[in-house]
């Protein structure tokens, strides 16, 4: 245990410097302008695929036969754009962190992502229409080549504001003005790199910058994060993080988040395309819907299982007392009182129990889709705070709300032989201290 | 016995610290703390080492240049006498 403690005190600092690295805030903070898109998105396609049966037809009858179309304006002005949106999130919070007027870094993001996006599509008749922007690479599809874009707009935009190299106006001129002139040097030299790396793929690749970035990172990332090992690595690092004390879905969500989101949006394109999702065929399997509705609900290392065995189980008041009250907070996947108050953070005996319960699960979840017991998830997301359950029913239907009841039993069986040792030690303090009064006044 | 929130905001040269405390593991209740970042961090060392059990400290971290949470625990932080030194490990 000392060995392994000694190897993470001596990781903390790499995997620290990690995660406040430019690059890392700077994505972090940038994609978070899609989850307002994402979120109320997700409303919209619901309302389009609610899975009842003879709904379909009840609309029909209804509206007519494009009862859906109205709905599907909105998916597609929200699912569809969020690789723009993220780019303008990625190149503005870059610029803001250091310090420079952010908005024209934004913009200059979207320019240049539309600079080595194609502008054409191509018809039935593999004629080439043009004067569009093309909606299959602003959406999920462009989520990898809209960070690299975003954070190379974000740096190279910072750079030029922080050495000066930009059109000074006089004073009096309104910052506006003065900010708009600003951003002409090194808004020029961001367009003159987009246009000769869309010359350079175009000439060497026979593609977009876009779809080569798609094709030779995108999608091999969307692989690795979807096979078994990803369902394990994603429970495993965020447990491994928090027990160390670093906030583990801060560091791992913030890498994983855009490759989760863009697994999801592929299995939108395939359903709304008219084709069924099959796990292993054409279908993602680890989508942000699996992380926060079947690894980390209830909070980081599924607490909320040990939160009811505490409740039901535990025979120290201050166990029973701490589950009471870490019940509403861990309904809603809100865990702190627990991490800290149990504790669980730098608690040797909790590590175990702490890394197992996500890691099975996420084994099991992935098993379920893979075997077709559930449904893989589609772009339908819904806030992580939404409690289990219902959440479940929401993403996946009965059978994903009936999985998470499954797993918070597998989770208070895991965690109660653990839970049974502190509660011993916990009684044995509170014989001791009675008498003093110096235990904790819950 | 105590469980202690740390927030830490603003960047690595003009930061602001906040001290809470709690007895029921839910509710904190802000420690008032007088005087520079300096003195006011040595003000929580004492209050820490008299008052802090075994709970690791939440440390909730909102920087310009820095947005991970952390949790130390209690030994590891008394070890830290100088504030800028403790801004630096987060």
């Amino acid at each position: 245990m000392k060995k392994f403690e000694n190897i993470m005190e001596k990781l903390a600092p790499f995997i620290m410097k990690f995660a406040n690295s430019k690059p890392v805030m700077a994505m972090k903070d940038g994609l978070m302008l899609i989850m307002p898109l994402t979120l109320v998105g997700s409303l919209f396609l619901l309302l389009a695929f609610i899975p009842i049966d003879g709904w379909n037809s009840l609309m029909e009858g209804l509206f007519g036969q494009a009862w859906q179309e109205p709905l599907f304006q909105v998916v597609g002005a929200t699912f569809d754009i969020i690789a723009l949106v993220a780019v303008f999130g990625i190149a503005y919070t870059y610029a803001k962190n250091e310090g420079c007027e952010a908005v024209s870094a934004g913009i200059l993001g979207i320019v240049s992502f539309l600079i080595v996006t194609a502008s054409y599509v191509t018809g039935s008749g593999n004629e080439k229409i043009g004067g569009v922007i093309p909606k299959t690479w602003t959406g999920g599809k462009g989520m990898i080549a809209a960070i690299l874009i975003g954070l190379l707009v974000g740096y190279v935009y910072s750079w030029f504001i922080k050495k000066g190299i930009r059109i000074k106006m006089p004073d009096g001129v309104p910052t506006g003005v003065a900010n708009a002139f600003s951003a002409l040097i090194p808004g020029l030299v961001i367009m003159i790199i987009s246009m000769l790396l869309y010359i350079l793929f175009k000439v060497l690749a026979g593609k977009t910058f876009i779809e080569w970035v798609y094709e030779v990172l995108q999608t091999p990332l969307q692989g690795l994060t979807d096979s078994l090992g990803g369902a394990i690595a994603i429970p495993f690092l965020i447990s491994l993080f928090w027990w160390f004390g670093i906030h583990g879905p801060a560091v791992v969500m913030g890498v994983m988040s855009p490759i989760c989101q863009a697994n999801a949006l592929a299995n939108q394109e395939i359903v709304n395309a008219g084709g069924k999702l099959i796990a292993g065929q054409n279908a993602h399997i680890v989508t942000q819907q699996f992380v926060d509705q079947f690894i980390t609900f209830g909070g980081s290392g599924m607490t909320l299982g040990l939160v009811l065995a505490m409740i039901f189980l535990a025979k120290s008041s201050h166990l029973k007392r701490l589950g009471e009250l870490s019940i509403v907070p861990g309904i809603f996947n809100i865990n702190e009182p627990i991490l800290f108050g149990f504790s669980i953070v730098f608690n040797p005996m909790m590590l175990l129990p702490f890394i197992l319960v996500p890691t099975l699960s996420g084994i099991i979840t992935y098993t379920a889709i893979r075997l077709g017991f559930l449904a893989p998830f589609t772009a339908v997301q819904i806030p992580w705070t939404t409690p289990p359950i219902l959440s479940g029913f929401i993403v996946g239907g009965w059978r994903a709300a009936l999985l998470q009841v499954l797993l918070i039993l597998m989770a208070a069986l895991i965690y109660l032989p653990f839970l049974k040792i502190q509660d011993k030690i916990s009684l044995q303090e509170e014989l001791k201290s009675e008498s003093a009064g110096e235990y904790l006044n819950i | 016995m105590k469980l202690y929130k740390i927030r830490v905001t603003g960047d690595k040269e003009n930061f602001n610290i906040e001290y809470e405390y709690s007895i029921n593991f839910v509710d904190y209740i802000k420690i008032e703390y007088q005087g520079s970042e300096q003195e006011k961090y040595q003000k929580f060392l004492q209050e820490l080492e008299q008052n802090g059990g075994m709970h690791p400290i939440n440390v909730k971290v909102k920087m310009k240049t820095k947005f991970v949470d952390r949790a130390y625990l209690k030994n590891e932080i008394i070890k830290i006498k100088d504030v800028n030194d403790f801004i630096n490990r987060l």
